[in-house]
């Protein structure tokens, strides 16, 4: 048997057939299928839910959806996840949520001690204090104290996200009247339509009311257009989904909670559609006033909400406390028979407008009700006891209740308008803001337009919506307007707090952040007298809820204050996400290698059966970084496999280094505009080094170039940027030179290719078996000869990037593990081993070769570099030339590459540790690009880059990595074979 | 994420795409004077309404494209649409 102490016998939408429990802060508790967390408390007594953000104060629930500001939890088990509203938590067996910011119980809460503290806490208080040193070592203990929810420590195992996508014509925000009324209208014209409803189930605001559509319950009517809208296949309907994000080109971003798919614990959407129409409705908002935020007060329509669709009655003597005719609906609902019978008094109206301006709201009812009288505090000490209110007299009296219904005025839900680039408008009538101009092709209907009366929102649908879809070629059919009953005209006078308050008292605008009406009386004085500046300055408007049930409360107090319209405050920047999204439905299925795949070579596998640590050397390549080896550690085993490059022979798969075959009538034209050098008189039959530069001058890539035959070329490019070097061949092409003839064909992948190096490097291409004659004098440095490797048709290259003589044998990708295990076969009585790309990395800094993203970043040019010779003085044209020119012309100190000794004792010096004059903690005068251990020299060697660093040779300059000072003698940028005898050999 | 409008493909979702950023005038010639050459270089056009980019179907056919996009609404039009 389920005790629920504050449920009614009857009434509610929720299943009675079917308990389920649930454990809230460690306790069991159950409540019915159908229930929020929020109502499912409610429904066992339990009011005292949360403590506040900043003072701990008691708070409880206060709305019935996506505005509630005061009571968050966090989700454990397989639902895990933080700062939740519980009114947005689906009631599900197992659930387990607890409270955020109370430890350890919301009744008996430790931090609550800053209740005490709350005169030294007011707007600003911690830009103001924890200034000193710095803001950073505060954070981390303010942010426990204040204690939002904590992101779960790892990988939840059952939260599987998925992403789909869905493009269309219409997309209708919101199932409440008008927006069913609009996805019917849409679906009858033949269009293809979604409809997205952040409730479980449609209905909108019907759904808590007692309102009557063609003579029947209004349920009634949102049951046959469910119906019909479900029998045809254009149409989509989302519950329990929230449309959170306007993008650019009607783009909306929706998170779907419940999924029909079980698996899928979350799905993000991504749907483009030709309209958009926001009925998104309007929310309530709150009344300042003193203890506010006290347990048992909550909003008008929140109250409803419990006792049309959970069956709640979360108090025993009620009051309602309005600046406007909504909330009579409330008191209406609440005369009832039954609820009266069950012991439900509904004790009185408190209204702020006088007794003329109160019209048909109150007829037929038979209670107190007190007009032109305030609320000037609530009172009770966990829980709401009683009122004081003022007459406007001026005499105060006290009235006992346990339940609060708030009212005041009703703002239209703007957020995804105002996010889509509209302007808002003040409204006078409603005090609040309304769309203005539209920004993108979109529509607001019912209460997100300001139609606050159910007919008229009715009407103003369906001309809205034939209109727009007649705009688009879509006829719609004829439509008999449901009828609604009439209802009173919605009327409100406005009332942004309530005068009087003492000293001490504390009257919230902002329930969630804590931020009381002093404290934004506090911001004007100290000079933040713009609403942005407020928000900043106070945290009004900020955290969860982004202020859904404040912000206009924040402005009407802002505007009041300095005696302007809030029209002329205006509003802060509505940003996505309109409710708190979790990222896995951002990111679905798109995690690590599925957003971006990993490149594996055909000797991936032979590489991992041989032991090699693997890992990503430049856009996403997976190579071996090195091959570990018995009783030796990660520096041995580097040392190993350089020994054997310089004093025999090593092998290393070079297949990731990009290559591109240009060809074309203007192929050598396109070869000469991109490259600084010349290319010219490059014989048919050899490479050259070359540098491109982009059009600022900045280098862009290096690699080698041979050339195939007349006007046909095979580009290398370096590894990482051999994407970005398409991209700028295809630009040049396609835009600046489109008449001219030139193909590029990608072959990076096409070539595979495994590099013998060492001084032992020939013996085994000629024991491969070759048809090539590989001798010096026949294929000398930079040569390629095509012909038949190890019985395999192949094409040689001597390029060098070690330094020691280089054979690159490509092949075809479908026979690179073969040539592999032969060379290793064939290799093995030469001592051949294989090199991975740590070694490659030694051996280019012994040589003084650069690497792009260590020497050359986007500030170096080929001079800083020491290969000046590379920008051929009759070529002005190339690409980037100019640029270094003006550059250059200033005069202004360079850093140029240089070679460095640091005094370390063997240890490495961290890439990229700063250069500075003396050691000081000044400007840095460059830095450490490279730093290795040097098997010909045994000692640590270093590459950087410094200011006049080639007139520094022999000096010494000091290194800092941290509070560390190292010194280091500058060198020439190469610490072997500086003649380069050994690659040419 | 925008939607754009290749000239080949039609109407794509800005994944597909990269963005090359303003639309430059021609090179200039040789002959230009330094600063000239830098305001090409360096200096953008950016103005509160419609300005030109360049895209790239790069997951796609591979065309280089320019589209005036108004940088408030997002409105994307072809540059020969009014005119030019
Ligand atoms: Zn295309």
């Amino acid at each position: 048997m389920t005790h629920n102490p504050f449920r009614n016998e009857t009434g509610g939408r929720i299943d009675r057939n079917s308990p389920v429990g649930f454990e809230f802060n460690g306790r069991i508790y159950a409540g019915y299928d159908g229930d929020t967390l929020a109502s499912a408390l409610l429904a066992n007594g339990v009011f005292l839910t949360a403590r506040s953000f900043k003072y701990h104060r008691p708070r409880g629930v206060m709305g019935a959806g996506v505005e509630e500001p005061s009571c968050l939890v966090e989700l454990l088990g397989a639902d895990a996840g933080g700062n939740h509203a519980a009114t947005t938590v689906r009631l599900q067996p197992g659930l387990r949520a607890k409270s955020v910011n109370c430890w350890p119980s919301p009744n008996f809460d430790l931090m609550s001690i800053n209740q005490l503290f709350a005169r030294f806490l007011p707007a600003g208080f911690y830009y103001k204090t924890f200034m000193w040193p710095n803001w950073h070592l505060f954070e981390p203990s303010i942010r426990r104290a204040a204690g939002l929810a904590a992101a779960p420590d790892d990988k939840i195992p059952d939260q599987h996200f998925e992403t789909r996508y869905w493009y269309g014509d219409v997309l209708v925000v919101g199932g409440g009247p008008c927006g069913l009324l609009a996805a019917l209208i849409a679906s009858r014209s033949g269009a293809r339509v979604m409809i997205v409803d952040d409730h479980p189930h449609p209905g909108g605001y019907l759904r808590a009311s007692q309102t009557e559509i063609d003579g029947k319950p209004a349920m009634e009517w949102v049951a046959a257009v469910i119906a019909e809208l479900d029998t045809n296949p254009e149409v989509t309907r989302l519950q329990d989904a929230t449309a959170w994000g306007y993008r650019e080109n009607n783009l909306l971003m929706i998170t779907e909670r419940s999924p029909a798919e079980s698996h899928v614990f979350q799905r993000g959407w991504k749907a483009r559609a030709g309209q958009v129409i926001l009925a998104t409705g309007a929310i309530e908002r709150n009344l300042v006033f003193t203890n506010n935020d006290l347990p048992g007060i909550m909003l008008a329509s929140a109250v409803q909400t419990y006792l049309h669709e959970f069956g709640v009655m979360p108090g025993r003597r009620v009051m309602i406390f309005a600046n406007n005719s909504s909330a009579y609906a409330l008191a209406h609902d609440l005369q009832a028979d039954d609820l009266q019978a069950a012991g439900t008094a509904i004790a009185g109206i408190i209204d702020s407008r006088p007794a003329d301006a109160i019209g048909a709201e109150k007829d037929g009812l038979e209670i107190p009700i007190y007009t032109a009288h305030q609320v000037t505090a609530a009172h009770g000490g966990k829980h709401l006891r009683a009122l004081s209110i003022r007459a406007d007299d001026g005499n105060i009296k006290r009235v006992d209740c346990d339940l609060l219904a708030v009212s005041g005025g009703w703002n239209p839900a703007v957020h995804l308008f105002s996010q889509a680039r509209g302007t808002l408008a003040y409204d006078d009538e409603l005090a609040s803001f309304v769309p203005d101009k539209a920004a993108q092709r979109l529509a607001c209907v019912g209460a997100a337009a300001g139609k606050m009366n159910l007919a008229s929102a009715l009407a103003d649908t369906i001309s809205t919506i034939t209109a727009s879809l007649g705009e688009d070629g879509f006829e719609s059919p004829a439509f008999t307007m449901p009828i609604s009953a009439a209802s009173p005209d919605y009327h409100l006078h406005p009332l942004w707090h309530v005068d009087g308050m003492k000293p001490g008292d504390k009257a919230f605008v902002d329930i969630q952040n804590d931020v009381t009406l002093d404290d934004i009386g506090l911001a004007m004085r100290e000079g933040f007298d713009t609403v942005e500046h407020v928000k900043r300055y106070t945290t009004a408007g900020m955290g969860i809820d982004q202020g859904k049930t404040g912000n206009v409360n924040v402005i009407g107090n802002i505007a009041e204050a300095s005696a302007k319209s809030p029209g002329d405050i205006g509003t802060t920047t509505f940003r996505s996400p309109f409710t708190p999204v979790d990222f896995g439905s951002i990111a679905g299925h798109r995690n690590g290698a599925t957003v971006l795949p990993f490149r594996h070579t055909p000797i991936t596998q032979w590489n991992r059966d041989h032991g090699a640590v693997m890992y990503e050397a430049g856009a996403r390549w997976q190579r071996p970084g090195y091959f570990p080896i018995e009783g030796g550690d990660m520096q041995d085993a580097i040392n190993a496999e350089a020994e054997a490059v310089r004093y025999g022979v090593g092998v290393y798969d070079g297949s990731p280094l990009g290559k591109f075959d240009v060809s074309g009538r203007d192929a050598a034209a396109f070869i000469d505009l991109l490259y600084t050098n010349d290319f010219g008189d490059l014989e048919i039959g050899m490479g050259r080094y070359g540098i491109m530069l982009t059009d600022d001058g900045m280098i862009l890539d290096d690699g080698v170039t041979f050339k195939l035959a007349d006007n046909h070329y095979l580009m290398s490019t370096s590894t990482g940027f051999a994407d970005l070097v398409y991209r700028h061949m295809d630009y040049l092409l396609q835009v600046e030179c489109p008449g001219w003839q030139v193909w590029i064909t990608p072959v990076t992948s096409q070539w595979c290719n495994a590099t013998i190096c060492g001084p032992n490097a020939r013996d085994v291409v000629e024991a491969l078996g070759t048809s090539i004659d590989i001798s010096n004098e026949a294929l000398p440095f930079m040569a390629m000869r095509d012909g038949i490797v190890a019985d395999m048709p192949a094409r040689i290259c001597r390029v060098s990037f070690t330094g020691e003589v280089s054979f690159e044998i490509n092949v075809w990708p479908r026979h690179a593990e073969a040539m592999w295990r032969r060379i290793m076969e064939i290799g093995a009585p030469f001592g051949i081993v294989p090199v991975g790309s740590e070694t490659s990395h030694v051996l280019r800094v012994e040589k003084g070769f650069l690497s792009l993203g260590h020497e050359v970043d986007a500030t170096a040019d080929p001079y800083d570099l020491g290969i000046g010779w590379i920008m051929s003085r009759t070529k002005t044209h190339a690409i980037g030339r100019r640029s270094v020119d003006i550059r250059r012309s200033s005069g202004k100190p360079r850093r140029e590459l240089v070679g460095l000794i640091p005094e370390t004792n063997g240890e490495l010096v961290p890439e990229g540790a700063p250069i500075t004059p003396n050691g000081e903690r000044v400007a840095s005068e460059g830095f450490v690009s490279a730093c290795v251990w040097s098997v010909v020299n045994k000692q640590v060697i270093a590459l950087g880059l410094l200011t006049n660093g080639r007139a520094r040779i022999g000096e010494t300059i000091i290194i800092r990595d941290q509070e560390r000072m190292i010194k280091a003698v500058v060198t020439k940028p190469c610490f072997h074979d500086p003649k380069g005898e050994r690659l040419r050999g | 994420m925008l939607s754009l409008p290749c000239p080949f493909c039609g109407q794509r979702d800005e994944t597909e795409f990269l963005n090359a950023g303003p639309a430059k005038p021609a090179r200039p010639n040789a002959d230009v004077t330094d600063s000239k050459w830098v305001e090409w270089l360096t200096v953008p056009v950016n103005t509160i309404g419609y300005v030109e980019e360049k895209w790239w179907h790069a997951k796609g056919c591979g065309k280089w494209f320019t589209i005036k996009r108004h940088t408030v609404t997002h409105e994307i039009k072809m540059p020969d649409e009014d005119g030019r």
